[in-house]
């Protein structure tokens, strides 16, 4: 075929433009380690990639999640075993105390242990974590158990009330000394105050019941007692809420009882839960009031059986402190075997990262032997296109005319 | 009798053929890199002989013509491939800059920040009461609907340079053209005569080539030598020696429109298929526009799941005023339908929602139960029977007002009364923009609700309960929202055709695979137009090499022919010499 001159150098130059164009490519994949830098180069396995990046991330938000849960899980463990040593060393308590060698006074100080024992268990009911109560259900913002702490100042220490005797009315105010108290001794305080501010003599009775946790005052030889809550002169620092009652005039009868229990409990019942999976959540918060109610009741009991000395009610109460510390014994092994589950899930995502990463590496990494040999024969065959070039276009035959 | 005149006759007429010859290769050895050039050889003849005295003399040789070597099939099929190249080259340049668009290799792609979005919902999952958790996922909101705005503008601006540049090519056709049909004017002029106009046939092949590198056209030549140049749609641009210009305009301002001859303008836009138009043209009326309306409908199937979901849960604090983000234009008609203007109306459904009020010190006043029946059931209709929302919202209670305010449904607790939603089966919370977290119709005008930037407390994670409380520990909107991250939906799938029209599938998938698949079909796509340039190239490369052979000057050959030329010069001379001292000889008898 005849060969025009233009074809030469035609040729040349388009030999050189695509060899230097592979080179160049070539130069790319080594210098940035990546098979795949465009959308074009390589589209299949660029979907690929892209889910692939989409599980890892993923997954390391799962793990993140299931740390979260972790601790939850781990911190309700803490408190629920150290509620359960604090139930046994109730327990022995209890024991001795049962005996009828120990005297009265003795019973007396093992009751304020066992107060401080309830205190110490609605403390552990309210732990938290990163300023979240763990045992309130999904009201992590609210404390589970508040306790009427019997704390009186300034601001709770007067009940108004009015006594009728057969048509005779006095409005009187009685005022509780400031202080510390436990159930049983406002118990005795308010009675005292009532007797002493009356203006008829008349015999009250005050009791705080545990199990209901609620104050009970009661009048004898009256017609009529009416508490003035929310009419009396004192209204603005009346012991309503101290002893549980509503803010509102309680008149009609001769007996009150408190209209809220003492220690509430105010989560609900709807235990807090992390995504651990695809559509797969684990519940890694309590109801608090299942798990620690029975256990209040029966130390407010027992409080009031030592205090006043009634070693029956000491020996039954024995049995319910044992199903109360079994109870809390099977949730804490619902919290192991949820850790359990927890960790195989840990496991399980740190098996599939690491496939993950594999396949995203093969798919996507450059094979550096491979890039630099892909390198170098590219610039091998640029050198020699370059000087097959030159040796071609000294050629002419004008040289060799004389 | 026998005359030194023929000899000298002859001589003399040999040394014009030769230096014509010679002409002739000067002539080539000049444009040796002249492009389109085809090399021109002298055609020599002998002379008619004569007869003298019974016998037949040659009376020498004559340059008929000068031609040029060309095949006019190899001509042509070099200017379609020529024309194919600048097509798929022009289709590559605007190719690698879509690719660049939805690059994915950054940690800033659409596909890692879509990723992180569901992320950090679970985040929030985790301490559904946490401040930094919602600040941070709302400022991430923020990134990705500003990510997906700009992938659409810029889309919208590469069309827009696709006009652009199309103008300037309009133009440089029109020039063509009209040079054209000049240069026709100038070879019917030289061609009267039984000559060739070969310079002005070159001339006029290149321009040939040029326009075809624009457009896609079909030459054919008349009678006379004119040239008639016809291009899509049967539209003639040379004819003789007019031409016809063509013009961007139409519609949308974006159409190539032929003049005619005062018929008026045809539409000719859809039917150019190759040259630098051609590709200019399926690039931005098939390629561009297919993934603008595809990433359109992957915002809007996304903003619509999240918004679904996000508008029957509760963030930290109920509402005590809301108006809604979409605003509905006719509200006297049915929601469900198209005339209420509403951006979602297809997707609103027979259902109800419930609405929750709460008192001043945030206890449960009651939960009302709204019904929606889609077809029925209008916004805000005073007079009629149809159970409007609003009438609805009005009865519930006196601290509760709702109306239409600048088209969009506001409602208003009074007196410190709050309320909040949920279990919204008819849809028309997301729809009114109620409750919503993100606004926009799609890619263009996608964002985060102000109502959310003004207080991030509005995130809803939670769910209201059976019993209208809400606890602000409560992660049950969260996890819903963050399972949509594989939840499958129906999103439409685009197919433009420049003739056909523009048509929609739809595809069942996930909405992240969706995304995938988008940017994996890019990345096909362009690499489908970079191995058709590479073709092309070849073809383009061996289709030279043959048209050279037949029409490319070769060095070589002119040297040779030059000394060829030079050396018939030469005896040619040698001819007058000798024959001269023939005649001194004759002379000098006496």
């Amino acid at each position: 075929m005849r060969v025009a001159t233009m074809t030469r150098y035609d040729l040349i130059k388009t030999n050189l433009a695509r060899i230097s164009e592979d080179m160049i490519k070539a130069s790319k994949v080594v210098s940035s380690g990546k098979r795949i830098t465009d959308l074009s180069d390589d589209p299949v396995s660029l979907t690929q990639v892209l889910k692939i990046k989409s599980s890892l991330d993923n997954i390391d938000q799962l793990g993140r999640n299931i740390s979260v849960g972790n601790s939850w899980l781990s911190t309700a463990e803490g408190a629920l075993r150290q509620t359960q040593n604090l139930l046994s060393d109730a327990k022995v308590l209890c024991i001795q105390m049962a005996n009828d060698t120990i005297g009265a006074e003795q019973r007396q100080a093992a009751a304020l242990t066992i107060q401080n024992t309830l205190e110490e268990i609605i403390s552990l009911g309210n732990t938290q974590i990163g300023g979240r109560y763990i045992f309130s259900g999904t009201k992590t913002d609210t404390a589970a158990f508040t306790y009427m702490e019997f704390k009186v100042d300034a601001n709770n220490n007067v009940i108004d009330f009015s006594e009728d005797v057969l048509g005779d009315v006095t409005t009187l105010a009685a005022t509780i000394p400031e202080g510390n108290y436990t159930a049983s001794e406002l118990e005795a305080e308010i009675k005292s105050q009532l007797e002493a501010t009356s203006a008829n003599n008349i015999d009250y009775t005050v009791s705080y019941n545990s199990s209901t946790m609620k104050f009970t005052i009661q009048g004898a030889s009256l017609t009529g007692l009416d508490i003035l809550w929310a009419s009396g002169a004192n209204n603005t620092n009346s012991a309503s809420s101290l002893l549980g009652f509503d803010a509102a005039d309680d008149k009609g009868a001769l007996t009150y009882t408190s209209d809220n229990v003492t220690v509430k409990y105010n989560g609900d019942n709807d235990p807090f839960a992390v995504k651990i999976g695809q559509a797969a959540t684990i519940e890694v918060g309590s109801d608090g009031g299942s798990i620690f109610s029975g256990i209040f009741a029966t130390l407010s009991n027992i409080a009031k059986d030592l205090q006043s000395n009634n070693t029956s009610g000491i020996s039954s109460a024995l049995d319910i402190l044992e199903t109360n510390s079994n109870e809390i014994s099977n949730k804490i092994s619902n919290i192991g075997s949820k850790m359990v589950r927890m960790e195989i899930k840990e496991n399980i995502l740190t098996d599939l990262t690491l496939a993950n990463t594999k396949r995203l590496s093969l798919l996507e990494d450059a094979d550096i032997t491979e890039a630099i040999i892909e390198l170098k024969s590219k610039e091998l065959a640029y050198q020699a296109a370059l000087a097959s070039s030159a040796r071609v276009m000294e050629l002419s035959l004008v040289d060799y005319i004389r | 009798m026998s005359s030194l005149g023929l000899v000298w006759s002859i001589a003399k007429d040999a040394l014009a053929a030769q230096r014509y010859g010679m002409d002739v290769t000067a002539h080539n050895i000049a444009n040796v890199g002249t492009a389109g050039y085809s090399r021109q050889i002298p055609v020599y003849e002998t002379k008619d002989a004569m007869l003298k005295n019974n016998l037949v003399f040659g009376r020498g040789v004559d340059v008929s013509q000068v031609i040029r070597k060309t095949d006019q099939f190899i001509e042509s099929q070099l200017r379609q491939q020529q024309a194919n190249l600048i097509y798929s080259e022009e289709m590559e340049l605007y190719g690698k800059v879509l690719e660049g668009i939805f690059n994915e290799s950054s940690g800033s792609s659409v596909s890692a920040m879509l990723s992180d979005f569901w992320n950090m919902f679970q985040d929030i999952s985790n301490n559904p009461t946490g401040l930094p958790e919602r600040s941070a996922f709302f400022e991430h909101s923020l990134l990705l609907s500003g990510k997906i705005n700009s992938l659409d503008a810029n889309l919208t601006q590469m069309k827009n340079d696709l006009t652009g540049s199309m103008s300037l090519g309009i133009n440089k056709i029109n020039e063509i053209t009209a040079q054209l049909a000049n240069l026709n004017n100038h070879v019917v002029g030289m061609e009267t005569g039984n000559r060739m106009a070969n310079d002005f046939r070159d001339k006029r092949n290149t321009l040939l080539t040029e326009l075809a590198e624009y457009i896609d056209v079909k030459s054919f030549e008349q009678d006379n030598g004119a040239l008639t140049v016809v291009s899509a749609r049967g539209c003639v641009l040379v004819q003789d020696v007019d031409s016809y210009a063509l013009d961007l305009g139409g519609i949308s301002a974006g159409r190539v429109m032929w003049q005619g001859s005062g018929v008026g303008s045809v539409d000719m836009t859809d039917y150019i298929s190759g040259g630098k138009l051609g590709g200019s043209l399926d690039m931005r009326d098939e390629i561009i526009e297919k993934y603008q309306l595809d990433l359109n409908a992957f915002a809007q199937e996304f903003i619509w799941a999240v918004n679904q979901q996000h508008s029957q849960g509760v963030g930290l604090a109920a509402f005590s005023s809301v108006t809604g983000d979409y605003p509905s234009t006719s509200a006297v008609d049915a929601v469900g339908t198209v005339n209420s203007g509403l951006a979602f109306y297809d997707k609103i459904v027979d259902g109800s929602f419930t609405l929750w009020l709460y008192d001043v010190t945030g206890n449960v006043v009651g939960g009302t139960v709204i019904t929606i029946d889609a077809d029925v059931t209008p916004l805000s209709d005073a007079d009629a029977l149809t159970n409007d929302i609003v009438s609805q919202l009005n009865v519930i209670d006196a601290n509760l007002s709702a109306t239409v305010n600048n088209n969009r449904l506001e409602i208003t607790a009074a007196g410190g009364y709050t309320f909040a939603f949920s279990d919204d089966s008819s849809k028309v919370l997301a729809a009114l923009g109620i409750n919503n977290f993100f606004v926009g119709t799609g890619a263009g005008d996608m964002d985060v609700s102000a109502r959310i930037g003004s207080d991030m407390n509005l995130v809803a994670a939670g769910r209201v309960n059976g019993d209208g409380t809400f606890s602000l520990g409560n992660n049950s909107t969260a996890l819903a929202i963050s399972d949509l991250q594989h939840a499958t939906m129906v999103i439409s799938r685009w197919t433009c055709d420049r003739i056909g029209g523009n048509t929609a599938g739809n595809v069942t998938t996930g909405i992240e695979d969706y995304y995938h698949s988008l940017a994996g079909s890019v990345g096909i796509t362009v690499s489908g137009i970079s191995s058709a340039k590479a073709y092309n190239e070849l073809m383009v490369s061996k289709i030279s090499e043959i048209r050279n052979s037949v029409s490319g000057v070769s060095l070589d050959e002119e040297m040779a022919n030059l000394m060829q030329y030079q050396h018939a010069y030469v005896a040619a001379s040698k001819l007058i010499s000798t024959a001269d001292e023939m005649l001194q000889t004759l002379l000098e008898l006496k």
